[in-house]
Order: structure tokens, then sequence, then C-alpha cells
């Protein structure tokens, strides 16, 4: 029989799995080694239920790391069984081909929590790793890898700690196959003892309202996130949505590789809604890739943007909304397809969800955004070094306000903890002017950062849009391209490809990207002239884009709009 | 003969006003309204208070004015702050605005960052570059120093701040700028990012630096026409001392430009009165909790010491975590750990688009205020919920002076819960008290559990207006076995004013192993960073018999990137002594963080003294024993609707002022006064003691349902 259970205790142990969850990510943050995930914080926490499926993730992580948790637990039942899981226990894998993260470098940890003997849930965390193996150091393969066994160790399902023992084989086995062993040591370390501190309060919470009841507060929170998205859905018109887009190239040659999306919004007899990649362009030979359960993951974290930002994007969530990607294509790879730089897809894809939904709705969505843009630079023994780094760009503009400036899914690293740690030196962390893709409201403009070297090392990038833009919405203009270049401003300046792998530089060599803008919303020429003298007086917008792009004509000796001229202009534009 | 001593405190609604007569111990109060537009307005008309109604010897021999001010946070909140100039390294002048570069929501995507304190026209560059290790790369170019200044002239900014990269190293190049800048802008604010914040992280330091430069002025202007307030009205003329967000207080004269030190000025004050209570009461584990009509902010107090941290954000969602994804304006000061969550009396309950019952963050605030105040507000509060159940007398809020409509409490409730729920009044009431107090619930665990701490091992301080209604329940929801209600819940952050001490901080960054051979080392730069604080100590006037120090170490594993605070006691004479501090880090870094390595080299990062100069702490006479008799304290019978019993209980009703030490009273009770109401749950038995305090003792075990 089903214990009674009112929706207010549902809610205060919503919050309490909330807070562990959030405490998974903090103890891991706060005691990791790699600047990645000390620094960088590329990490996320969950709790699943008995059933290995999401019921909590931390506010605090990454949406990209739902993908981390979708299948993980249901991998760890399907290869253990329930009982073979104890208390005690820590499981780890990362493979993306066996139920674990999206690409090899997320290294996700589980950890069972038992009552009597009975498997209550999980609590979990990933961090993306500098180093998991492979062929170049950092995840710089992405460039050249044709099969996942080059991008590093695979890890599948695997009990690491049995009992609170770790199992020291398995361990050596890991560290003896990733580069920076010691460093990883002391993230592996971080990382089971934030899951362990986990587990044991989601152990106390068990004790405190019994095994019963905790079993269906946590079903209901996965019904109440059920209902909550069905709510949403009604307010988006019933329907069928389209948009496209296209990755840059197949790295193999310079054909774009089209993205095809196309939503379907039934209310009756449930409301619910198809997302349908039909279309989309073949797997390709390179890293770029992404699998099913990635592609799932974008598709939830807009699907709780758009439906309500407070839900959780648990499995309740996963019963409303269903993607259907053609086996063997870009968003549904196939083993063993390299996904390494999955997440460059993966940047485009909510890009394309708000283009089709742009259709449907007005608030909530973005024009087209900037992609990704990864660095990578690192060093052969014996001045070995790994770090890597992503770099943001311009948001999309959104239908009542400009994008974001200078924006990126997880975070920078400081030039000053990046100086302390490796032989770089920064030369300058800047806004790109003119960047951002014209519009009533402009799209964010990009980040430009220099790295210039100090001991002879490689680069490898993985990086997006640098042929096809962020798109803008409703008039409104693309925001700019991508470049990676080596030695700017000067007449040695060379062009560097958006996948290398290992491209040698040495000391006094310049290494510098300037990411792209996001794309304009609205008609550019209906944007409020006053805001574009603030950009140019700011320097995002130069006086000559203002005249061209905007048709605005201003006069900076003296920091005002020429109203006539202005009209004038425009209405010859017209 | 100077023996009296004000505390002040600023709130969003009233200000709060405490003398102290040191020779008898005679405590007076004052309670006026907040003036937002003039803060300094409703401090002088406390004092005016005391000074023509002939109290307290008409503020003769009055030193002291300790202060708990807004006027920083409220500025910033405001964005009224001063117009401010960045100098920066070329390259860098995005910094401050690019930040950690993530969004502050990564599932609204109309959340920005804040905006800059600073635009990007105002944002300067000169050229100049220091490396990791302090070494000069690339000399500055005074030319362009000169040219910042002729914009800034031009653009008539009030401040300026510099900060360059790396400059934590090595302050050459900005103490030249800011020689330059005196020369040529002799009238304008500076803030200078190496003296201010010498620690590594280019964005909070720049951002820090920033802040300084946006509060400076109008900090600086406040402290002075306050200052020039007291000294016509007041013959001699009072010190006035600021409370800092480190629960010290600063006199305003030596670290007046230190105005980031005061940004949790108000808050700071309940927690240090909480310490202050318990070194009194011999309780050294407490957990300092604060509700009032917004916010509820938790705090701990372990081995008599409130928990500190060393940055703030301004302007983030609280979660107790900062420094983790910054998505808010950070500010490096060292504060007491508050951690607030958006739960007051006038919290909104409502459900939402699942049918789950939700309360706040929206609050209606003084106005309309809850349903029950009847000055137009529609919405069930939590205030509501509470006048439902019976547990807010309508007789004794403040004092009778407001009229408490029980039956518009009602009509919210069923209108906007009741009917969309289908369950009853008393359902909906309770329901919204267990999901407020479960918000609370998460921040005392975060201050508590996430630290590694076991609340049962704690005594709860319940403090605020509406901190002594809830502190029963959230005591039975955590398992904390006793709880403390303290005399005048209402007014005890003004209290806290009059208790703190003088305090000074000092750090500086200094990477080295924790090994024997820079033992040396370490002992220099501790006996450095003490005598900084004995220099300010002695400004501040404190005799030497008055100061005491206190020195820490941040330490951490060689490649991990946040610190964790190890106290140091003596002087680290022997490898012995050093070895146990580096044991002492691996039990600290086990305890938060599940994990230790004994066998991993240790780093410190930075070495810290903490100066306190002692003020002498006012001493009231023990409260009269009673016969234990209550009939003289009790005022009525109520009935009031407990969820543990799941039912309506006929409960006496005392006045709290006619208890008497060692008066003993049974739950289910409520114990009513001027500014806040007690409930004793069933089970639970109060006690009153020496001070006046009540002590709560937990009877039953939670029952859940």
């Amino acid at each position: 029989m089903e214990p009674k259970l009112n929706p207010i205790t549902v809610e205060i142990i919503g919050n309490a799995l909330a807070s562990i969850a959030d405490e998974i990510l903090v103890g891991l943050i706060k005691s990791a080694y790699s600047t990645n995930i000390k620094e960088r914080q590329d990490c996320s926490s969950v709790v699943l239920d008995s059933h290995g499926q999401v019921v909590v993730i931390s506010d605090m992580s990454l949406p990209m790391h739902l993908g981390s948790f979708l299948f993980t637990g249901k991998a760890l039942l399907e290869r253990f069984g329930k009982d073979d899981i104890h208390q005690g226990d820590v499981f780890i894998v990362n493979d993306p081909y066996s139920g674990g993260p999206s690409h090899l470098a997320d290294v996700t940890f589980m950890a069972p929590v038992c009552n009597e003997g009975n498997l209550i849930g999980f609590v979990g965390n990933t961090g993306h790793w500098p180093d998991v193996g492979g062929k170049a150091p950092g995840q710089a393969a992405l460039g050249d890898a044709t099969e996942i066994y080059q991008e590093g160790l695979r890890i599948p399902p695997v009990r690491l700690v049995r009992e609170g023992e770790v199992q020291q084989d398995i361990l050596n086995m890991v560290l003896l196959n990733v580069r920076d062993s010691e460093n990883r040591n002391g993230d592996i370390r971080a990382h089971i003892g934030s899951v362990k501190l986990g587990a044991q309060r989601l152990s106390e919470l068990v004790d405190q309202y019994g095994s019963k009841k905790m079993t269906f507060a946590l079903s209901e929170l996965i019904n109440a996130s059920e209902r909550q998205a069905r709510h949403g859905i009604l307010a988006l018109a019933e329907g069928e949505y389209r948009a496209s887009d296209a990755l840059d190239d197949d790295v193999e040659t310079d054909e774009p590789i089209p993205i095809n999306v196309k939503l379907v919004v039934k209310h009756k007899p449930t409301p619910s809604i198809t997302v349908d990649y039909s279309g989309t362009g073949p797997q390709a030979k390179f890293g770029v890739n992404i699998p099913l359960h990635g592609t799932m993951t974008v598709v939830l974290w807009v699907m709780r943007s758009i439906l309500d930002p407070d839900m959780q994007p648990n499995a309740g969530l996963e019963r409303v909304i269903k993607v259907v990607a053609p086996v063997g294509s870009l968003v549904n790879c196939q083993s063993p397809a390299p996904v390494g730089a999955r997440y460059e897809v993966a940047s485009q894809l909510p890009d394309t969800l708000f283009a089709a939904l742009s259709g449907a709705i007005t608030a909530g969505i973005e024009a087209g955004g900037h992609g990704t843009h990864g660095m990578g630079f690192s060093a052969q023994p014996p001045n070995s070094f790994i770090y890597y780094e992503t770099v943001g760009g311009g948001g999309g503009a959104r239908p009542n306000k400009d994008g974001v400036n200078g924006v990126h899914i997880t975070s920078n690293l400081p030039v000053e903890a990046m100086e302390l740690e490796f032989p770089m030196i920064a030369d300058r962390l800047e806004y790109v002017m003119d960047s951002g893709g014209p519009g009533q409201f402009r799209g964010g403009v990009g980040i430009r950062k220099d790295w210039r070297m100090l001991i002879p090392s490689y680069v490898g990038t993985h990086s997006n849009r640098h042929k096809i833009p962020g798109p803008g919405l409703k008039c409104g203009k693309a925001g700019t391209l991508t470049r990676i270049t080596k030695d700017p401003d000067t007449n040695r300046s060379t062009p560097i490809p958006r996948e290398i792998t290992f491209l040698p530089v040495i000391p006094g060599d310049v290494v510098s990207i300037s990411a792209g803008g996001g794309g304009g919303y609205g008609d550019p020429n209906k944007r409020d002239p006053e805001k574009v003298l603030l950009d140019v007086m700011n320097g995002l917008v130069s006086e000559e884009a203002a005249l061209r792009d905007y048709g605005v004509v201003l006069d900076m000796t003296l920091n005002v709009v020429d109203v006539e001229a202005t009209n004038n202009l425009r209405k010859s534009k017209n | 003969m100077s023996s009296l001593r004000v505390g002040v405190d600023v709130g969003g609604t009233f200000t709060d006003h405490i003398l102290l007569d040191e020779k008898s111990g005679v405590i007076l109060s004052y309670k006026t309204p907040s003036t937002p537009y003039d803060p300094s307005k409703s401090v002088m008309n406390g004092l005016r208070y005391f000074k023509d109604k002939g109290r307290g010897n008409g503020l003769n021999g009055l030193w002291m004015v300790a202060h708990g001010t807004t006027v920083n946070t409220n500025a910033i909140l405001e964005r009224s702050g001063a117009k401010v100039g960045l100098i920066t390294t070329t390259g860098f002048r995005d910094v401050l605005e690019i930040g950690r570069q993530t969004r502050p929501h990564f599932y609204k995507w109309d959340v920005d960052r804040p905006d800059p304190l600073i635009p990007r026209y105002l944002r300067l560059e000169v050229t100049e570059r220091i490396n990791s290790v302090g070494e000069i790369i690339t000399p500055l170019l005074e030319d362009e120093v000169w040219k910042c200044v002729d914009i800034f002239k031009r653009e008539e900014v009030q401040s300026v701040a510099v900060c360059l990269i790396n400059s934590y190293t090595n302050p050459t190049h900005e103490n030249r700028i800011k020689s330059i800048l005196q020369d040529g802008l002799p009238d304008v604010y500076l803030a200078i990012s190496s003296e201010l914040s010498p620690e590594f992280r280019e964005f909070e330091r720049s951002s820090t630096t920033a802040v300084v430069g946006y509060i400076g002025p109008v900090f600086d202007k406040y402290v002075n026409e306050l200052q020039s307030d007291l000294q016509k009205e007041i013959d001699p003329i009072p010190a006035l001392y600021i409370m800092q967000s480190s629960g010290g207080m600063a006199s305003a004269k030596v670290e007046i430009d230190k105005p980031h030190l005061t940004i949790e000025s108000g808050p700071a004050a309940g927690v240090l009165a909480t310490a202050d209570l318990g070194g009194r009461l011999g309780l050294l584990n407490m957990i300092s909790f604060d509700m009032g009509g917004t916010t509820a902010k938790a705090s701990l107090i372990s081995d008599g010491k409130p928990a500190t941290t060393n940055m703030l954000e301004l302007g983030k969602e609280a979660t107790g975590y900062y420094g983790v994804r910054i998505t808010g304006l950070p500010v490096r000061a060292p504060s007491i750990d508050l951690v607030e969550c958006s739960a007051g009396g006038g919290s909104i309950a409502r459900v939402d688009a699942a049918g789950l019952l939700k309360v706040g963050p929206q609050s209606a605030g003084a106005f309309p205020g809850p349903a029950a105040y009847n000055m137009g507000g529609t919405e069930p509060t939590v205030t509501d919920a509470n006048v439902v159940l019976g547990r807010i007398s309508p007789d004794f809020f403040l004092g009778g002076e407001l009229d408490l409509d029980p039956e518009l409490s009602r009509h919210a409730i069923e209108e906007k819960i009741c009917s969309k729920l289908g369950i009853s009044l008393e359902a909906a009431a309770q329901g919204i008290l267990d999901i407020v107090n479960a918000n609370m619930v998460r921040i005392l665990r975060v201050v508590s559990v996430s630290r590694g701490y076991d609340p049962g091992d704690f005594t709860l301080v319940a403090h605020g207006g509406a901190g002594p209604l809830h502190a029963g329940d959230l005591a039975q929801e955590l398992g904390l076995t006793q709880v403390i209600i303290p005399p005048n819940p209402g007014l005890f952050s003004a209290m806290g004013l009059i208790l703190s001490n003088i305090q000074t901080n000092s750090t500086v960054t200094r990477f080295m192993k924790a090994t024997q051979n820079n033992l040396g080392f370490i002992r220099e730069a501790l006996s450095r960073e003490e005598d900084r604080c004995r220099k300010t100590l002695n400004k501040e006037g404190i005799s030497i018999t008055d100061q005491i120090i206190e020195k820490h170490l941040d330490m951490r594993y060689v490649k991990q990137n946040f610190e964790l605070e190890v106290p140091i006691k003596g002087s680290i004479d022997t490898a012995n002594h050093l070895e146990e501090i580096v044991a002492t880090f691996h039990s600290i870094h086990e305890r938060n963080y599940g994990h230790s390595d004994s066998n991993a080299v240790v780093e410190i990062v930075n070495v810290k003294a903490r100066g306190f100069g002692i003020i002498p702490k006012p001493r009231s006479a023990d409260l009269p024993f009673g016969t234990g008799d209550l009939t003289g304290a009790l005022v009525g019978k109520r009935s009031v609707f407990f969820k543990q019993s799941n039912g309506w209980l006929e409960c006496p009703h005392y006045d709290r002022v006619r208890l008497f030490q060692g008066d003993e009273i049974q739950g289910p009770a409520m114990i009513c006064e001027f500014d806040s109401s007690v409930v004793v749950l069933p089970g639970q038995k109060a006690t009153v003691g020496s001070l006046g305090e009540l002590l709560i003792r937990a009877g039953k075990e939670i029952n859940n349902e």
C-alpha cells in the first residue's frame, strides 16, 4: 500500500534533496585538484531514485551534464542488479556507449544509498577532467581521432569502491591510463569524498522519513515535473514548428552538416512535444558527433527553460518530451564514432530549437549564439602541463533585450590563476567590437583572448561557428564568425583551424581567439538610436557600423545622435 | 565620567537605539521609524530622544556611538553610488564585466549578470605588466596615466579604481599610478586594489576595488555628515564607530577608507549579540537565527566564535556558497558567514502550476503587509498563517499598536490556497508554516550540516521579530535539543552593537609549503601581520593590555584552489608545532569534504591576523528569582493549532515581562512581549534563565505527518 504523503512533505523532501546535491557539488569544487573543476567548475551533481531515474540535480549543475546522469543509474542496475549494489560502494563510468556521460572527459561517480538492504537511490557527480588518456593530451585529439578508442580510456560502469574500500587495482589501472595521474588521483579523492558525504546525508534523510515515504516522495517529485511540463505545453499553440542550422563542416571536408528540427506540439490526448531531427546530416568521421542522450539532454535543458524554469529536469520531463533522431546521424551517432567535441553540436541545438519556437512564443528565447570554443595547451615532459579553457562569445539577442556579452556555459580560468600554474602569459581578455549581430536588440559581443607562450608547447582547438554564424531572428542579422589566429596583428599572422590536435608553438608565439557574436533580434533600423550611441561610446559598436548596420548618424564630438539625419537615412533604407 | 555608549541599528523599517550606562549597567532602548531618504536622521532622532527626555543623563558622558548601517548596501542595491573610472592593464578593461563569463541562471535565458559598477567608456588602460612572481615585464608608461587623468577630469568622475594584473604580487605600478592620480585629481576618491585586497584572481580583486570606488564617496559623505551632526548636538563629541561585516567595530576615523568591510554591518551585530549571550551562559556552540519581515538569516557559532567567510557576493540569490559559480558582484572582505533566504513574516504563499504550495520569495513587505494588517494586502502571508493558527495574539502585537484582523487572514488563505488544494484552513495554514520552516531549515543546515557540523550539538538562538514564533518547530525539524530566546528579541541586533569589540584584520598572500624549512618565513609573516593589527589597535587608542591577537593560516593541498582556515595558537617555534598545524588541516579537510590525505603536501596561501580591542561589556544584574507561581504572568487562555497534536489546544498565555528567573512553563503555551511571541510546543518546556532568556528544551521526537 502506498503511504499517504501530502504535497507539502514532498516539497520539503525535494528541498532537502536539492541541498544534498548542492553539498556534493561544493565539496567537489572546493577539494578538487584540476583547474577544470576547482576554477572552471565544469562539474555537476545529482540524486537518482532506485530505478536510476533522475530526480533532482543541483541548481549549480551544468545543463549539459544532465546527460551524464540520464542513463547511468539504469546502466548500473542492468550490470550489477539491485542485490549487488551496496551502501558504501562508489561506481565510476565515463563511456557514452555504456550508459555513461556524453563524452569521455566527463567522468561520473555514483554512490548508492540503501536502507535495511533495500536500494533507495543514488547520489552522483560528474566532472570534466583535463585528461582521460588517448592519443593526445587534454582531449586535444578532437581534431583527428576517428574512433572513440583514440579519445581516451573508456570506463564502463565499474565498482571503484566496494563497501567503503577503494579497489586499488582498478584505481591503478585508471591512473596508469591518464596523463598527470597525480592530480587525477586528487580529483578522484574529491569525487569520492563528496559523493560519500552526499550518500550519508541521503541516508540520514531516509532515516528521518522512512524508506517507504522516501521512495514515494521520489516518485512524486518526478510526477510533479511531469505535471509542470504538461501545464507549460498548454501555453504553446498546437502545431508544427521547424528550423534549420548547420555545423560548419565535418572536419574532413568543407561540407557543412545540416541540422534540421521539427517540433510537434500536441495538447491531446495529453500535452506532449515531439522533437524530430529527421533530415539532420550523418555522423562525421571526427569527434563532432553527439550521442542520443547528449541530444536529449539539450532538448530537456531547453524545454525546462521554456516550459517552467523552476521545474526539475527529471524523468517526469522525459515522459513528456519525445526525441526522434535518425540512427547514425550527427545527433545520434553510433559506437565507435568519436564524440569528444560533442558540445559543438550541443551548443547549436538550443539555437535551432529557439528558432523553431520563435513561431510560437516571444519570451524566453534567444537568437543564435556563438557556439563553443575550447582551447587546449600542453607540453611534453620534462615541463609537461595540460590546460584547457573555454572562451565566451556573444549570446543571441532576446525579444526584449540585447544578447549577453561574452558568455559561455562554463567558467573561464582567471588570468592570474592561469599564470600561477601554467607557462603562459595572457595578453588580453576583452570584448570584440562589432561582433554582435545587428538587430532592434543587438546580439551579445564575443571575447578575444590572447595567450603568449613561455615554453615550447602544443595548441589544440575545438571551436565552431567559423563558417556559419549565429543566426538572427525576426529580421535580426547574424553575429560574426569566430577566428583563431597565431600572432595576430603582425605580418606573421596565420589562421589556426577550428579543429586541430597538435600545433607546435614556441616561446614568444601568441595564440589568439576572437569568439563570434550572437545573432540580433528584430530589425536593426528599429533600434533605439540612443542605444546605438551608448554602444559606440562603450566601443562595442563602431561609428561606421552604427551608420551601416543601424542607419544611425552620430556626432561623437558631442556624444549625441543626429536625429534628423538618422530619420532621413532610415527612411531612405526602407 | 565618560561612561555612556549608544548602539544604533538602522533597519529597513525601524531604527533601534540602545543606551548603556557602563557604570550602573542600566540599559535603555528606543525604537523609531527609519528615514531611508537620509538615514542619519533617524540615528539623530533617537539620540535626541535620549537627550531631550533627560534620559541617560542628557547624554552627558556619551563617548561611543556604535553604528550598524545599510548605507553601503543600499548604494549598491539602488545603484546610487559614485561615478567611477577604472585604470587597468592594457588588454584587460573588460575583466570587470566578463567576470567568470557564465550565465547567472542556466534555465532563465533572460536573466543577466549584474551590470558592472563602472561602464566600459570609463574603463581605461595603461601599458604595463607584472608577472605572477612579481617581476616587472613591461614598465609602466606614465604618460598614459596622465592621459587617463585628462579623461577622468573631463568626465568629472568622483572616484577612480585602480586594478592591474598581478598587482597582488608587486604593487609598484599601482602605487605610482596612485601618486599621479593624487597629483592630477586631488579631490577624487581613490581605490587601489593592492591596498584593498592583495590576493590573486583578477575579477574578484577588480570587483572589490570597483565596489570601494562606488560606495566610498557615499560612505565618506554619510559618515562626515553624521559626525558633524554629532558635533553640533552633543558635547563633547562622542567617537563614531561603524560595525563591520566581520562582527567587529572600527572607528569611523581609522577605517573609513575601507567601506567594503561594512556591507553586512547590521546583520553581523545580531550574530555578535548571540555569541556574547552564549559566552555569559556558558554555551560555545550556537546557531544564530534572525527572522524579520522579508528575510531570515542564519549563522554558526562554534567554540564561541562566529563562522566567517572571506568573500561576499552582492546581488546573488543566497545559496550560502559564495565564490562557487560566481554570479553576483564579489567583494573580498572578512565577514560573518551569514546565509539568507527569502522567508519572513511577509513572505507570500501561493499554489503553483503543478499544484504545489510555494512560499516566497515575494514578500508583502511593510506595505501592504500581511492581509491581517488590514492595509490592503490580500495575499496570504506567513504572518497570516500564524494568525489563523492562533500563534500571534492580536492584543499583544506591537503592544497592541497595530490591530490585527484574523478574519482577513482566514479569507486570504481560504481563497488563495484552500480552494485550489481542496484542504482545510488549518491544513493550508500549517502547510504554509511547514514550507517556510523547510526553507529556513535549509539555511540552518547550510551553516551547520553542510559545513560538517551536527546541528544536534548546537543551541538555536532565535531573534528578530518573527524568529521566536518559528524557533520551536525549527528545532524539532533539525533535531536540536535546545532553543534560547533572548530578552527583547526584536532589539537584539542593536544590543550586539554595544557588545562588540574593536576589530581589525590583516591578510597577506604568501605561497609556501608547510614544511620545516619554511618555519622561519611562516613565523616572520605571522608576526608581521600581528604588528599591522597592533598598529591599527594603537591608532584606535586601545591599550596593549586590552589587545588580543588571533593568527590563522589559510591552507590547502598543493594543486587545490580553495583554502581552509587553520587557527594558530602561540607562535610556531618548533617543527612539532608545524606538524600539529598540518594535522589540524587534515582533520578540518576531512570534516568539510569527506576525505583527506596525510601523505599529500600542504601549502600555505594566506597568512592572517585578527586584532581585537576589548570593550567593556554591559553586565546587567541577574533577573530575580520568582516563587515558581505563574499566575501573576498569566494573561489568559488561547486556542492554538499544533501540528504535533494535529488539532487545537487550549494553552495558557503569559506576559514575558512578568516572568522571573526559574519560572518553568510547560508546553503547549504562548509567551508574548512587545515585539514578538514565543510558541512553546506540546512536550517542550521553557525555563526563564538568569538573564531573562527563555530556554526551551525539546521533548517529543519529530512527527513527520
